[in-house]
């Protein structure tokens, strides 16, 4: 199958949460009463139970308050963090571009938290459990679209194979540029291409991204050389001592065994 | 034959924390392991649960933590003079490693003198020295701060095989080798046998008996 992909335009987006009641209702996720966050944004952040929200960001320019908001979600990296920081093989990648989940193989030990470059992944402290996004891997696998690119009136989010979305991207960037001279992609180059491509209005850092995600360097270290060379030298280890032990205990029988010929062997002899 | 002559190796205090070194030593790298590698997750029945698992480590590493603290606020001078062994690697040293694989696989040698503590036993001392002050560092790190550094994970599991191989190989010595398991009762009962002294130690020998020399047994 071919990497799928959502295409999120801010340009288009009207903030109405249209995707975030959406998320909740297909995934039967219970609604969250939190404290008010003094601006339009509905929680502080994502939570075990909500795997997308839009986020505010107020700004105060010379020309006057300007409001930035975001539909905030997990991206389905081309080169995910969190799948390089799991230690259980709980996070996968699908053909499709989906970072699935195996629960039962999550142990909620929260690395994938501490290097997802988007603040994406939450642990439930209570069921010990990573949660987000699923892309609703349950409704493309069967040819339908997420529940929040269904749902979206503006045709702000939009589902296709990665390469179309990718081109309408360069179609969505035309039509923005009149009215935002300052629009740009995020998402198309960005660690191996997210699966997520965004149209931003401004610079990422105004919607809460980074401006260029990247991996810690000790991610690598801990796949590709720590966890073999680890298991290299313990395992070089026992089997050294394990022969060892063996190549020992001959040796000192046959001492004995010299030791009491030399008394004049056997008894029984 | 006589009752040997025993000589006096290491204080109470002493062993009492490496033994409760090594036993939360093994509880942290088997409950440890879990998170690292598949090969022990047969074991977490034993610990309820994985999460179970994950409480007796941080519990582990507490007493273990104690394990070090102890001897330092307690036999002071007994921790430096070791450290300053440990740290000064001398011809001797290097001498006995290289009668060292023919002892390991159970065939005796003669031993270069060597001082209170042996090239080998320098070495595991350097190891467990390095990888613990790096596996406490960075467990805090995991254990208390809310965003650990990143490097924190990679170093902790690097220093756990490190360590662990390391232990290993120490166990065995202790516990399986012919030759050279007679050490072990010096962290069992804190003394050994003056022969035992002079064969494998033959610079603390001499330390030891320059000052008032005792009458020399013949065996």
């Amino acid at each position: 199958m071919t990497r799928m992909a959502r295409l999120i335009d801010i340009t288009r987006c009207t903030a109405c949460r249209g995707c975030q009641v959406s998320c909740k209702r297909w995934n039967q996720l219970p609604g969250e009463i939190g404290p008010a966050t003094g601006s339009y944004q509905s929680h502080a952040d994502l939570s075990p139970g909500r795997w997308t929200m839009i986020e505010f960001y107020e700004e105060k320019k010379n020309t006057g308050f300007e409001w930035h908001f975001r539909k905030k979600t997990c991206m389905h990296c081309g080169d995910a963090g969190c799948l390089k920081a799991c230690p259980n093989g709980a996070l996968v990648r699908e053909e499709n571009g989906t970072i699935r989940h195996i629960e039962e193989k999550c142990i909620g030990c929260g690395y994938c938290t501490v290097h997802c470059p988007f603040g994406i992944p939450k642990i439930d402290e209570a069921a010990k459990k990573m949660r987000k996004c699923t892309f609703c891997y349950d409704r493309i696998t069967n040819g339908r679209e997420p529940a929040c690119a269904k749902t979206c009136v503006p045709r702000a989010i939009v589902y296709g194979t990665w390469d179309d979305m990718a081109s309408l991207a360069d179609e969505r960037l035309a039509q923005a540029k009149k009215l935002y001279p300052n629009a740009r992609i995020y998402g198309r180059d960005e660690l191996g291409g997210l699966g997520v491509i965004y149209v931003l209005p401004d610079k990422p850092s105004n919607y809460g991204l980074p401006e260029d995600p990247r991996l810690p360097a000790s991610l690598g270290i801990w796949k590709q050389a720590v966890h073999p060379f680890g298991n290299a030298i313990l395992g070089a280890s026992l089997a050294a001592t394990g022969l060892a032990f063996i190549i020992s205990r001959r040796n000192a029988m046959k001492l004995e065994e010299s030791a009491k010929l030399e008394e004049g062997g056997y008894k029984d002899e | 034959m006589s009752k040997p002559r025993m000589v006096r190796r290491f204080s109470a205090v002493v062993r009492v924390s490496h033994w409760l070194y090594a036993l939360s030593f093994i509880t942290l790298a088997v409950t440890g392991y879990m998170i690292y590698g598949s090969a022990l997750d047969w074991m977490i029945p034993l610990f309820g649960s994985l999460e179970g698992a994950m409480v007796v480590h941080r519990v582990a590493a507490v007493f273990l933590i104690m394990a070090v603290l102890i001897p330092i606020l307690m036999r002071p001078r007994e921790v430096t003079a070791w450290l300053g062994e440990v740290f000064t690697f001398t011809e001797a040293d290097i001498a006995f490693l290289k009668t060292f694989p023919a002892k390991f696989v159970g065939v005796k040698k003669k031993i270069p003198p060597q001082g209170f503590y042996n090239g080998g036993e320098k070495i595991n001392s350097l190891i467990q020295i390095i990888s613990g002050v790096v596996m406490i560092t960075t467990g805090l790190f995991m254990w208390l701060s809310s965003s650990p550094p990143p490097i924190m994970y990679p170093l902790h599991a690097l220093f756990m095989a490190i360590g662990s191989a390391s232990a290993i190989g120490h166990i065995y010595l202790a516990l399986l080798n012919p030759i050279s398991n007679e050490a072990i009762r010096a962290m069992i009962n804190g003394d050994v046998s003056e022969k035992y002294m002079q064969e494998n130690h033959g610079q603390w020998y001499q330390e030891v008996y320059k000052a008032a020399p005792k009458g020399k047994r013949s065996n």
